[in-house]
Protein backbone atom coordinates (compact mmCIF):
# COMPACT_ATOMS: atom_id res chain seq x y z
CA UNK A 1 0.00 0.00 0.00
CA UNK A 2 1.86 3.25 -1.22
CA UNK A 3 1.49 6.34 0.68
CA UNK A 4 -0.52 8.27 -2.26
CA UNK A 5 -2.23 5.04 -3.52
CA UNK A 6 -5.96 5.14 -3.23
CA UNK A 7 -5.79 2.22 -0.74
CA UNK A 8 -3.96 4.46 1.68
CA UNK A 9 -6.45 7.55 1.42
CA UNK A 10 -9.18 4.91 2.23
CA UNK A 11 -6.36 3.32 5.44
CA UNK A 12 -6.41 6.95 5.89
CA UNK A 13 -10.11 7.60 6.01
CA UNK A 14 -10.47 4.69 8.21
CA UNK A 15 -8.17 5.49 10.56
CA UNK A 16 -9.03 9.23 11.59
CA UNK A 17 -12.55 8.18 11.67
CA UNK A 18 -12.03 5.84 14.35
CA UNK A 19 -9.61 7.70 16.02
CA UNK A 20 -12.05 10.37 16.71
CA UNK A 21 -15.10 8.35 17.30
CA UNK A 22 -13.30 5.80 20.21
CA UNK A 23 -13.18 7.35 23.63
CA UNK A 24 -10.02 8.99 23.92
CA UNK A 25 -8.11 7.40 26.29
CA UNK A 26 -7.87 4.95 23.70
CA UNK A 27 -6.56 6.88 20.92
CA UNK A 28 -3.27 5.60 21.11
CA UNK A 29 -4.50 2.39 20.63
CA UNK A 30 -5.95 3.25 17.78
CA UNK A 31 -2.25 4.06 16.39
CA UNK A 32 -0.91 1.45 17.64
CA UNK A 33 -3.39 -1.27 15.74
CA UNK A 34 -3.54 0.99 12.70
CA UNK A 35 0.81 1.75 12.57
CA UNK A 36 0.90 -2.09 12.97
CA UNK A 37 -1.38 -3.03 9.90
CA UNK A 38 -0.03 -0.32 8.22
CA UNK A 39 3.18 -1.69 8.64
CA UNK A 40 2.16 -5.27 8.14
CA UNK A 41 0.44 -4.24 4.64
CA UNK A 42 3.56 -3.28 3.35
CA UNK A 43 5.94 -5.11 4.54
CA UNK A 44 4.30 -8.39 5.73
CA UNK A 45 6.45 -10.72 7.76
CA UNK A 46 9.26 -8.09 8.06
CA UNK A 47 6.95 -6.87 10.35
CA UNK A 48 8.82 -9.76 12.62
CA UNK A 49 11.84 -7.71 12.89
CA UNK A 50 10.16 -4.26 14.16
CA UNK A 51 8.81 -6.28 16.95
CA UNK A 52 11.68 -7.93 17.72
CA UNK A 53 13.83 -4.72 17.73
CA UNK A 54 10.75 -3.03 19.80
CA UNK A 55 10.65 -5.22 22.38
CA UNK A 56 14.59 -5.69 22.71
CA UNK A 57 14.95 -2.14 23.20
CA UNK A 58 12.31 -2.07 25.58
CA UNK A 59 13.91 -4.24 27.76
CA UNK A 60 17.53 -2.61 27.28
CA UNK A 61 15.86 0.23 28.30
CA UNK A 62 14.24 -1.42 31.18
CA UNK A 63 17.60 -2.64 32.18
CA UNK A 64 19.68 0.59 32.12
CA UNK A 65 16.76 2.41 33.75
CA UNK A 66 17.11 -0.37 37.01
CA UNK A 67 20.92 -0.06 36.75
CA UNK A 68 20.36 4.28 37.26
CA UNK A 69 18.29 3.69 40.23
CA UNK A 70 20.27 1.97 42.01
CA UNK A 71 23.35 4.02 41.00
CA UNK A 72 21.07 7.04 42.86
CA UNK A 73 20.18 5.35 45.58
CA UNK A 74 23.42 3.67 47.13
CA UNK A 75 26.72 5.69 48.84
CA UNK A 76 28.60 3.24 47.86
CA UNK A 77 31.53 4.85 45.77
CA UNK A 78 32.66 1.11 44.98
CA UNK A 79 28.86 0.05 43.95
CA UNK A 80 28.40 2.84 42.14
CA UNK A 81 31.66 2.71 40.04
CA UNK A 82 30.30 -0.91 39.31
CA UNK A 83 27.33 0.20 38.48
CA UNK A 84 28.23 2.55 35.69
CA UNK A 85 30.10 -0.03 34.15
CA UNK A 86 27.50 -2.22 33.75
CA UNK A 87 25.37 0.94 32.44
CA UNK A 88 27.86 1.43 30.24
CA UNK A 89 28.26 -2.42 29.22
CA UNK A 90 24.11 -2.78 28.55
CA UNK A 91 23.83 0.05 26.66
CA UNK A 92 26.75 -1.05 24.42
CA UNK A 93 25.40 -4.42 23.52
CA UNK A 94 21.90 -2.94 22.52
CA UNK A 95 23.76 -0.69 20.52
CA UNK A 96 25.57 -3.48 19.14
CA UNK A 97 22.26 -5.28 18.32
CA UNK A 98 20.31 -2.42 17.20
CA UNK A 99 22.92 -1.54 14.83
CA UNK A 100 23.89 -5.25 13.80
CA UNK A 101 20.52 -5.65 12.87
CA UNK A 102 20.59 -2.61 10.08
CA UNK A 103 24.10 -3.79 8.95
CA UNK A 104 23.54 -7.08 8.22
CA UNK A 105 19.85 -5.99 6.44
CA UNK A 106 21.29 -3.21 4.31
CA UNK A 107 25.30 -3.57 4.75
CA UNK A 108 26.06 -6.82 4.52
CA UNK A 109 25.84 -7.90 0.61
CA UNK A 110 28.46 -4.85 -0.12
CA UNK A 111 30.29 -5.64 2.30
CA UNK A 112 30.79 -9.56 1.10
CA UNK A 113 30.93 -7.72 -2.40
CA UNK A 114 33.79 -5.65 -1.09
CA UNK A 115 35.76 -9.26 0.14
CA UNK A 116 34.87 -11.18 -2.70
CA UNK A 117 36.08 -8.73 -5.24
CA UNK A 118 39.42 -7.74 -2.89
CA UNK A 119 40.46 -11.49 -2.02
CA UNK A 120 38.97 -12.99 -5.15
CA UNK A 121 36.31 -14.81 -3.12
CA UNK A 122 33.08 -16.35 -3.68
CA UNK A 123 31.02 -15.73 -0.35
CA UNK A 124 27.49 -16.15 -1.21
CA UNK A 125 25.48 -12.71 -1.03
CA UNK A 126 22.49 -12.81 1.83
CA UNK A 127 19.84 -10.91 -0.52
CA UNK A 128 18.45 -9.69 2.88
CA UNK A 129 14.79 -7.60 1.58
CA UNK A 130 15.10 -4.17 3.52
CA UNK A 131 12.35 -4.14 6.04
CA UNK A 132 10.45 -0.68 5.58
CA UNK A 133 11.96 2.51 7.52
CA UNK A 134 14.70 0.14 9.29
CA UNK A 135 17.28 3.24 8.63
CA UNK A 136 15.46 5.45 10.51
CA UNK A 137 13.61 3.29 13.32
CA UNK A 138 17.27 2.25 14.25
CA UNK A 139 18.54 5.76 15.11
CA UNK A 140 14.94 6.16 16.80
CA UNK A 141 15.95 3.43 19.32
CA UNK A 142 19.52 3.77 19.70
CA UNK A 143 18.76 7.77 20.77
CA UNK A 144 15.86 6.15 23.16
CA UNK A 145 18.77 4.05 24.58
CA UNK A 146 21.29 6.67 25.18
CA UNK A 147 19.05 9.13 26.88
CA UNK A 148 17.69 6.54 28.94
CA UNK A 149 21.30 5.38 29.75
CA UNK A 150 21.97 9.24 30.79
CA UNK A 151 19.39 9.67 32.64
CA UNK A 152 17.67 12.15 30.40
CA UNK A 153 14.92 10.42 31.04
CA UNK A 154 12.92 7.54 32.62
CA UNK A 155 12.71 4.31 30.55
CA UNK A 156 8.79 3.31 29.41
CA UNK A 157 6.95 1.09 31.37
CA UNK A 158 4.29 0.05 29.08
CA UNK A 159 5.44 -2.07 26.02
CA UNK A 160 2.50 -1.31 24.20
CA UNK A 161 3.36 2.30 24.62
CA UNK A 162 6.92 1.83 23.39
CA UNK A 163 5.89 -0.15 20.30
CA UNK A 164 3.71 2.45 19.43
CA UNK A 165 6.53 5.19 19.34
CA UNK A 166 8.77 2.76 17.02
CA UNK A 167 6.37 2.48 14.65
CA UNK A 168 3.98 5.08 14.60
CA UNK A 169 3.01 5.12 10.74
CA UNK A 170 3.01 8.68 9.39
CA UNK A 171 6.73 8.46 10.29
CA UNK A 172 7.86 5.47 9.52
CA UNK A 173 8.96 5.46 5.78
CA UNK A 174 10.82 8.28 5.76
CA UNK A 175 11.10 10.15 9.14
CA UNK A 176 11.13 13.23 10.55
CA UNK A 177 13.71 10.51 13.03
CA UNK A 178 11.58 11.74 16.32
CA UNK A 179 13.25 12.11 19.81
CA UNK A 180 10.95 10.11 22.61
CA UNK A 181 10.78 12.71 25.18
CA UNK A 182 9.03 14.93 22.43
CA UNK A 183 7.24 12.71 20.43
CA UNK A 184 6.21 10.08 23.36
CA UNK A 185 4.06 12.20 25.52
CA UNK A 186 2.21 13.41 22.50
CA UNK A 187 1.35 10.07 21.16
CA UNK A 188 -0.61 8.99 24.66
CA UNK A 189 -2.02 12.22 24.96
CA UNK A 190 -5.78 12.55 24.56
CA UNK A 191 -6.20 14.54 21.80
CA UNK A 192 -10.05 16.67 20.95
CA UNK A 193 -11.10 17.08 17.39
CA UNK A 194 -10.41 20.63 16.83
CA UNK A 195 -11.76 22.10 13.35
CA UNK A 196 -8.85 24.34 12.97
CA UNK A 197 -6.12 21.96 13.69
CA UNK A 198 -7.58 19.08 11.35
CA UNK A 199 -7.89 21.54 8.28
CA UNK A 200 -4.71 22.60 9.14
CA UNK A 201 -3.17 19.56 8.87
CA UNK A 202 -4.99 18.33 5.54
CA UNK A 203 -4.31 21.56 4.12
CA UNK A 204 -0.27 21.33 4.65
CA UNK A 205 -0.83 16.98 3.47
CA UNK A 206 -2.46 18.29 0.32
CA UNK A 207 0.84 20.89 -0.26
CA UNK A 208 2.84 18.12 0.54
CA UNK A 209 0.93 15.91 -1.88
CA UNK A 210 1.18 18.72 -4.26
CA UNK A 211 5.06 19.40 -4.58
CA UNK A 212 5.34 15.03 -4.80
CA UNK A 213 2.95 14.67 -7.64
CA UNK A 214 2.92 17.87 -9.98
CA UNK A 215 6.54 18.73 -9.10
CA UNK A 216 8.86 15.42 -8.38
CA UNK A 217 6.68 12.96 -10.02
CA UNK A 218 7.04 15.25 -13.58
CA UNK A 219 10.77 15.34 -13.15
CA UNK A 220 11.19 12.09 -12.19
CA UNK A 221 11.40 11.27 -16.22
CA UNK A 222 13.82 13.86 -17.28
CA UNK A 223 15.69 13.15 -14.52
CA UNK A 224 16.13 9.49 -14.85
CA UNK A 225 16.57 9.87 -19.05
CA UNK A 226 19.43 12.08 -17.91
CA UNK A 227 21.08 9.71 -15.39
CA UNK A 228 20.92 6.63 -17.77
CA UNK A 229 21.71 8.71 -20.81
CA UNK A 230 24.61 10.36 -19.00
CA UNK A 231 27.35 9.62 -21.78
CA UNK A 232 25.45 11.92 -24.56
CA UNK A 233 25.68 14.82 -22.34
CA UNK A 234 28.31 17.12 -21.52
CA UNK A 235 29.36 20.59 -20.04
CA UNK A 236 26.16 22.48 -18.81
CA UNK A 237 23.92 20.13 -19.63
CA UNK A 238 25.34 17.86 -16.89
CA UNK A 239 24.81 21.09 -14.60
CA UNK A 240 21.41 21.52 -15.80
CA UNK A 241 20.95 17.38 -14.89
CA UNK A 242 21.25 17.89 -11.69
CA UNK A 243 19.61 21.01 -11.07
CA UNK A 244 16.73 19.02 -11.81
CA UNK A 245 17.32 16.48 -9.46
CA UNK A 246 18.09 18.73 -6.81
CA UNK A 247 14.61 19.93 -7.73
CA UNK A 248 13.10 16.60 -7.84
CA UNK A 249 14.32 15.32 -4.36
CA UNK A 250 13.59 18.55 -2.73
CA UNK A 251 9.66 18.71 -4.28
CA UNK A 252 9.78 14.88 -3.00
CA UNK A 253 11.33 14.02 0.23
CA UNK A 254 9.81 17.82 1.54
CA UNK A 255 6.85 16.78 0.06
CA UNK A 256 6.55 13.70 1.53
CA UNK A 257 7.28 15.47 4.98
CA UNK A 258 4.99 17.72 4.36
CA UNK A 259 2.23 15.37 3.72
CA UNK A 260 3.67 13.19 6.87
CA UNK A 261 3.24 16.58 9.33
CA UNK A 262 0.04 16.92 8.45
CA UNK A 263 -1.60 13.42 9.04
CA UNK A 264 0.03 13.98 12.08
CA UNK A 265 -1.27 17.24 13.08
CA UNK A 266 -4.93 15.67 12.33
CA UNK A 267 -4.40 13.28 15.36
CA UNK A 268 -2.85 16.19 17.56
CA UNK A 269 0.50 15.26 16.98
CA UNK A 270 3.64 17.88 16.18
CA UNK A 271 6.26 16.32 14.46
CA UNK A 272 10.01 17.47 14.09
CA UNK A 273 10.31 19.94 11.89
CA UNK A 274 13.03 18.30 8.79
CA UNK A 275 13.35 21.30 6.60
CA UNK A 276 13.95 25.17 6.73
CA UNK A 277 14.36 26.05 3.42
CA UNK A 278 17.72 24.51 2.50
CA UNK A 279 17.71 26.02 -1.01
CA UNK A 280 18.42 29.39 0.82
CA UNK A 281 21.85 28.29 2.24
CA UNK A 282 24.75 30.41 2.44
CA UNK A 283 27.02 27.44 3.02
CA UNK A 284 27.53 24.11 2.41
CA UNK A 285 27.44 23.54 6.35
CA UNK A 286 24.01 25.71 6.30
CA UNK A 287 22.94 23.80 3.92
CA UNK A 288 23.10 20.66 6.23
CA UNK A 289 21.49 22.34 9.40
CA UNK A 290 18.69 23.14 6.95
CA UNK A 291 18.03 19.93 5.06
CA UNK A 292 16.94 16.90 6.97
CA UNK A 293 17.44 18.44 10.31
CA UNK A 294 16.04 15.66 12.52
CA UNK A 295 19.17 13.27 10.88
CA UNK A 296 21.47 16.61 11.29
CA UNK A 297 20.98 17.17 14.77
CA UNK A 298 20.31 12.97 15.77
CA UNK A 299 24.49 12.94 14.21
CA UNK A 300 25.18 16.10 16.09
CA UNK A 301 24.16 14.71 19.40
CA UNK A 302 25.47 10.92 19.47
CA UNK A 303 28.45 11.46 16.57
CA UNK A 304 29.74 14.93 16.89
CA UNK A 305 29.67 16.24 20.21
CA UNK A 306 30.85 12.43 21.75
CA UNK A 307 33.37 12.50 19.28
CA UNK A 308 34.86 16.05 19.14
CA UNK A 309 35.07 15.51 23.18
CA UNK A 310 36.70 12.47 23.33
CA UNK A 311 39.64 12.29 24.71
CA UNK A 312 41.50 10.74 21.97
CA UNK A 313 40.75 13.33 20.27
CA UNK A 314 41.64 16.19 22.77
CA UNK A 315 44.88 14.57 22.54
CA UNK A 316 44.89 14.95 19.34
CA UNK A 317 43.98 18.71 19.70
CA UNK A 318 46.73 19.49 21.85
CA UNK A 319 49.05 17.79 20.07
CA UNK A 320 48.32 19.84 17.10
CA UNK A 321 48.12 22.78 18.21
CA UNK A 322 51.82 22.61 19.21
CA UNK A 323 52.27 21.59 15.59
CA UNK A 324 49.89 23.00 13.16
CA UNK A 325 49.64 26.70 15.76
CA UNK A 326 46.76 27.78 17.47
CA UNK A 327 44.18 28.44 14.97
CA UNK A 328 44.30 25.20 13.03
CA UNK A 329 45.31 23.27 16.18
CA UNK A 330 42.16 24.21 17.58
CA UNK A 331 40.40 22.44 14.88
CA UNK A 332 41.39 19.44 14.20
CA UNK A 333 38.99 17.21 16.63
CA UNK A 334 35.77 19.37 15.59
CA UNK A 335 36.71 18.91 11.51
CA UNK A 336 37.58 14.89 12.14
CA UNK A 337 34.27 14.45 13.57
CA UNK A 338 32.51 16.64 11.31
CA UNK A 339 34.06 14.66 8.39
CA UNK A 340 33.41 11.22 10.46
CA UNK A 341 29.76 12.74 10.62
CA UNK A 342 29.24 13.44 7.30
CA UNK A 343 30.59 10.04 6.12
CA UNK A 344 28.01 8.45 8.32
CA UNK A 345 25.69 10.56 6.80
CA UNK A 346 26.87 9.48 3.03
CA UNK A 347 27.23 5.74 4.23
CA UNK A 348 23.61 6.16 5.81
CA UNK A 349 22.02 6.41 2.41
CA UNK A 350 22.91 3.61 0.89
CA UNK A 351 25.11 0.50 0.80
CA UNK A 352 27.72 1.44 -1.95
CA UNK A 353 30.78 3.24 -2.82
CA UNK A 354 28.70 6.15 -4.74
CA UNK A 355 27.02 7.28 -1.13
CA UNK A 356 30.72 6.87 0.52
CA UNK A 357 32.10 9.16 -1.89
CA UNK A 358 28.58 11.50 -1.47
CA UNK A 359 30.08 11.21 2.35
CA UNK A 360 33.43 12.44 1.44
CA UNK A 361 32.24 15.39 -1.01
CA UNK A 362 30.35 16.94 2.01
CA UNK A 363 32.86 16.39 4.24
CA UNK A 364 35.85 17.71 2.85
CA UNK A 365 34.02 20.77 1.31
CA UNK A 366 32.61 21.69 5.04
CA UNK A 367 36.00 20.97 7.04
CA UNK A 368 37.94 22.80 4.44
CA UNK A 369 35.25 25.58 5.32
CA UNK A 370 36.20 25.42 8.63
CA UNK A 371 39.67 25.78 8.60
CA UNK A 372 39.79 28.24 5.64
CA UNK A 373 40.68 31.68 7.75
CA UNK A 374 40.99 33.81 4.91
CA UNK A 375 36.85 34.68 5.08
CA UNK A 376 37.09 38.10 6.11
CA UNK A 377 40.45 38.85 4.57
CA UNK A 378 39.44 38.06 0.92
CA UNK A 379 36.26 40.09 1.96
CA UNK A 380 38.22 43.09 2.73
CA UNK A 381 40.65 42.13 -0.22
CA UNK A 382 38.05 42.27 -2.87
CA UNK A 383 36.48 44.83 -1.62
CA UNK A 384 32.72 42.87 -1.00
CA UNK A 385 30.45 43.71 1.18
CA UNK A 386 29.50 40.66 3.31
CA UNK A 387 26.55 41.58 3.60
CA UNK A 388 25.70 42.62 0.62
CA UNK A 389 22.08 41.60 -1.38
CA UNK A 390 24.28 40.57 -4.21
CA UNK A 391 27.07 38.58 -1.97
CA UNK A 392 24.54 36.76 -0.52
CA UNK A 393 22.33 35.75 -3.26
CA UNK A 394 26.00 35.18 -5.02
CA UNK A 395 26.64 32.62 -2.22
CA UNK A 396 22.77 31.05 -2.11
CA UNK A 397 23.34 29.99 -6.05
CA UNK A 398 27.29 29.20 -5.14
CA UNK A 399 25.43 26.91 -2.52
CA UNK A 400 22.71 25.39 -4.55
CA UNK A 401 24.91 24.91 -7.39
CA UNK A 402 27.85 23.14 -5.24
CA UNK A 403 24.83 20.69 -3.39
CA UNK A 404 23.81 19.94 -6.96
CA UNK A 405 26.83 18.87 -8.52
CA UNK A 406 27.41 16.70 -5.06
CA UNK A 407 24.23 14.83 -5.37
CA UNK A 408 25.38 13.40 -8.49
CA UNK A 409 27.14 11.07 -6.15
CA UNK A 410 23.83 9.65 -4.61
CA UNK A 411 21.76 9.59 -8.05
CA UNK A 412 23.97 8.19 -10.73
CA UNK A 413 23.84 4.40 -10.82
CA UNK A 414 27.25 3.59 -9.15
CA UNK A 415 30.64 5.55 -8.38
CA UNK A 416 32.19 5.27 -11.80
CA UNK A 417 29.09 6.68 -13.77
CA UNK A 418 29.10 9.42 -11.28
CA UNK A 419 32.90 9.93 -11.40
CA UNK A 420 31.87 10.11 -15.57
CA UNK A 421 29.41 12.11 -15.17
CA UNK A 422 32.15 14.47 -13.23
CA UNK A 423 34.69 14.41 -16.12
CA UNK A 424 31.89 15.43 -19.03
CA UNK A 425 31.15 18.33 -16.88
CA UNK A 426 34.50 19.97 -18.33
CA UNK A 427 33.48 18.33 -21.80
CA UNK A 428 32.47 21.64 -24.12
CA UNK A 429 31.42 23.66 -21.36
CA UNK A 430 28.86 25.87 -22.74
CA UNK A 431 27.83 23.55 -25.48
CA UNK A 432 24.29 24.44 -25.86
CA UNK A 433 23.79 22.55 -29.20
CA UNK A 434 21.86 19.65 -27.50
CA UNK A 435 18.70 20.87 -27.00
CA UNK A 436 17.03 19.97 -29.66
CA UNK A 437 13.50 18.24 -30.56
CA UNK A 438 14.72 15.19 -29.88
CA UNK A 439 15.97 15.79 -26.82
CA UNK A 440 12.61 17.34 -25.42
CA UNK A 441 11.10 13.75 -26.78
CA UNK A 442 13.71 11.83 -24.94
CA UNK A 443 13.16 13.62 -21.66
CA UNK A 444 9.64 12.55 -22.17
CA UNK A 445 7.51 16.39 -21.34
CA UNK A 446 6.41 18.27 -23.42
CA UNK A 447 6.71 22.34 -23.15
CA UNK A 448 3.23 22.79 -21.57
CA UNK A 449 4.58 20.33 -19.27
CA UNK A 450 8.09 22.10 -18.54
CA UNK A 451 6.34 25.46 -18.42
CA UNK A 452 3.79 24.14 -15.47
CA UNK A 453 7.02 22.61 -13.90
CA UNK A 454 9.03 26.12 -13.89
CA UNK A 455 5.76 27.69 -12.68
CA UNK A 456 5.42 25.01 -9.77
CA UNK A 457 8.92 25.19 -8.87
CA UNK A 458 8.67 29.30 -8.73
CA UNK A 459 5.27 29.15 -6.33
CA UNK A 460 7.41 26.67 -3.75
CA UNK A 461 10.52 28.78 -4.03
CA UNK A 462 8.50 32.40 -3.14
CA UNK A 463 6.79 30.21 -0.85
CA UNK A 464 9.73 29.51 1.27
CA UNK A 465 10.83 32.75 0.32
CA UNK A 466 8.26 34.24 2.39
CA UNK A 467 9.17 31.79 4.94
CA UNK A 468 12.30 33.01 5.37
CA UNK A 469 10.93 36.43 5.78
CA UNK A 470 9.50 34.66 9.04
CA UNK A 471 6.04 34.81 7.42
CA UNK A 472 3.73 32.02 8.57
CA UNK A 473 2.02 30.82 5.59
CA UNK A 474 -0.02 28.34 7.36
CA UNK A 475 -1.46 31.53 10.01
CA UNK A 476 -2.34 33.71 6.79
CA UNK A 477 -4.10 31.03 4.77
CA UNK A 478 -5.82 30.82 8.47
CA UNK A 479 -6.91 33.93 8.20
CA UNK A 480 -8.58 34.32 5.59
CA UNK A 481 -12.29 34.42 5.23
CA UNK A 482 -13.79 30.83 4.95
CA UNK A 483 -14.79 30.75 1.08
CA UNK A 484 -11.50 32.21 0.19
CA UNK A 485 -9.85 29.19 2.52
CA UNK A 486 -12.27 27.21 0.76
CA UNK A 487 -11.00 27.93 -2.43
CA UNK A 488 -7.58 27.70 -2.00
CA UNK A 489 -8.32 24.04 -0.58
CA UNK A 490 -10.16 23.32 -3.52
CA UNK A 491 -7.74 24.51 -6.01
CA UNK A 492 -4.86 22.63 -4.09
CA UNK A 493 -6.98 19.06 -4.71
CA UNK A 494 -7.75 19.86 -8.49
CA UNK A 495 -4.22 20.90 -8.87
CA UNK A 496 -3.22 17.60 -7.01
CA UNK A 497 -6.10 15.77 -9.25
CA UNK A 498 -5.53 17.78 -12.90
CA UNK A 499 -1.82 18.18 -12.52
CA UNK A 500 -0.07 15.10 -10.86
CA UNK A 501 0.81 12.41 -12.85
CA UNK A 502 -0.62 8.83 -12.38
CA UNK A 503 -0.47 6.21 -14.70
CA UNK A 504 2.55 4.07 -16.29
CA UNK A 505 5.66 5.06 -15.88
CA UNK A 506 4.47 7.34 -13.09
CA UNK A 507 5.17 6.39 -9.33
CA UNK A 508 3.29 8.48 -6.94
CA UNK A 509 3.25 6.18 -3.90
CA UNK A 510 7.21 5.87 -3.74
CA UNK A 511 9.17 8.10 -2.31
CA UNK A 512 13.21 9.01 -2.99
CA UNK A 513 14.00 8.76 0.75
CA UNK A 514 11.62 5.45 1.43
CA UNK A 515 14.19 3.91 -0.01
CA UNK A 516 17.16 4.84 2.10
CA UNK B 1 33.08 36.27 34.75
CA UNK B 2 35.40 38.55 33.09
CA UNK B 3 37.47 36.23 31.76
CA UNK B 4 34.85 33.74 30.44
CA UNK B 5 33.52 36.57 28.75
CA UNK B 6 36.79 37.57 27.16
CA UNK B 7 37.33 33.67 25.98
CA UNK B 8 33.53 33.91 24.56
CA UNK B 9 34.48 37.12 22.53
CA UNK B 10 37.58 35.29 21.32
CA UNK B 11 35.55 32.44 19.64
CA UNK B 12 32.66 34.81 18.48
CA UNK B 13 33.74 38.28 18.06
CA UNK B 14 30.46 38.98 16.66
CA UNK B 15 27.80 37.83 19.54
CA UNK B 16 27.36 40.16 22.56
CA UNK B 17 27.50 37.60 25.06
CA UNK B 18 26.73 40.32 27.84
CA UNK B 19 22.78 40.61 26.65
CA UNK B 20 22.31 37.00 24.41
CA UNK B 21 19.83 34.65 26.55
CA UNK B 22 19.33 32.41 23.90
CA UNK B 23 22.33 31.32 22.47
CA UNK B 24 21.45 27.88 21.42
CA UNK B 25 17.52 28.16 21.07
CA UNK B 26 17.75 31.20 18.76
CA UNK B 27 21.23 29.13 16.86
CA UNK B 28 23.02 32.22 17.23
CA UNK B 29 26.30 29.90 18.07
CA UNK B 30 26.55 26.22 16.46
CA UNK B 31 27.65 22.79 17.62
CA UNK B 32 31.38 23.70 16.39
CA UNK B 33 31.03 27.29 18.51
CA UNK B 34 30.15 25.38 21.44
CA UNK B 35 33.33 22.18 20.93
CA UNK B 36 35.62 25.17 21.14
CA UNK B 37 33.94 27.15 24.36
CA UNK B 38 34.26 23.57 25.88
CA UNK B 39 37.82 22.99 24.87
CA UNK B 40 38.86 26.37 25.78
CA UNK B 41 37.16 26.80 29.35
CA UNK B 42 38.90 22.84 29.69
CA UNK B 43 42.33 24.63 29.15
CA UNK B 44 41.25 27.96 31.36
CA UNK B 45 39.47 26.94 34.03
CA UNK B 46 40.19 23.30 34.76
CA UNK B 47 36.99 21.70 34.25
CA UNK B 48 35.87 18.93 32.32
CA UNK B 49 32.36 19.31 30.60
CA UNK B 50 31.61 16.26 29.28
CA UNK B 51 28.84 14.95 26.53
CA UNK B 52 26.16 14.77 29.69
CA UNK B 53 26.35 18.44 29.74
CA UNK B 54 25.62 19.76 26.61
CA UNK B 55 22.50 21.00 26.88
CA UNK B 56 20.85 23.89 25.61
CA UNK B 57 20.21 25.75 29.18
CA UNK B 58 23.79 24.82 30.09
CA UNK B 59 25.33 27.18 27.22
CA UNK B 60 22.16 29.51 26.38
CA UNK B 61 23.91 32.70 28.14
CA UNK B 62 27.44 33.33 29.52
CA UNK B 63 25.88 33.48 32.71
CA UNK B 64 24.69 29.96 32.01
CA UNK B 65 27.98 28.74 31.01
CA UNK B 66 29.53 30.38 34.21
CA UNK B 67 27.11 28.59 36.45
CA UNK B 68 27.84 25.05 34.79
CA UNK B 69 31.74 25.73 35.45
CA UNK B 70 30.97 26.43 38.93
CA UNK B 71 28.89 23.54 39.33
CA UNK B 72 31.33 21.20 37.71
CA UNK B 73 34.51 23.00 39.91
CA UNK B 74 32.50 22.32 43.25
CA UNK B 75 31.78 18.63 42.02
CA UNK B 76 35.44 18.26 41.52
Amino acid sequence: MGFLSFKFVLFLAVTFFTYFVVPKKFQWLVLLLFSYVYYFLNSRLLIAVLIAESVFVFLTGKALSSINRKIKETQDKEIKKELKKKNKLVLTCGIICVLGALIVTKYSDFIIENINALLHGNISLFNFVLPLGISFYTLQAISYMIDVSKGKYECDDNILHFMLYMSYFPQIIQGPIPRYNRLAKQLFEEHDYDYQRVTQGLQLMLWGIAKKVIIADRLAKPVSYFFENHAQFTGISILLGAICYSFQIYADFSGGIDAIKGISEVFGIRLDDNFRQPYFSRSIEEFWRRWHITLGSWMKDYVFYPLSLSKTLNRLGKASRKVLGEFAGKRVAPCIATFVVYLLVGIWHGASWKYVAYGIWNGVIITCGIMFDGYKKMLKTFRINGDSKAWNLFRIVRTFLICSIGRIFSRAADLPAALNIFKSMFIRPFDLSFIDAELFEALGLNVKNWVLLAVMIIIVMVIDSLKEKGVDIREAVAGKPIVLRWVIYYLLILAILVFGLYGGGYDASTFIYGRF
Amino acid sequence: MEELLELLKEIRSDVDFEKEENLVDDGVIDSFDIVSIISEIGERFDVEITVDDILPENFNSAKAIYALIERLKEEN
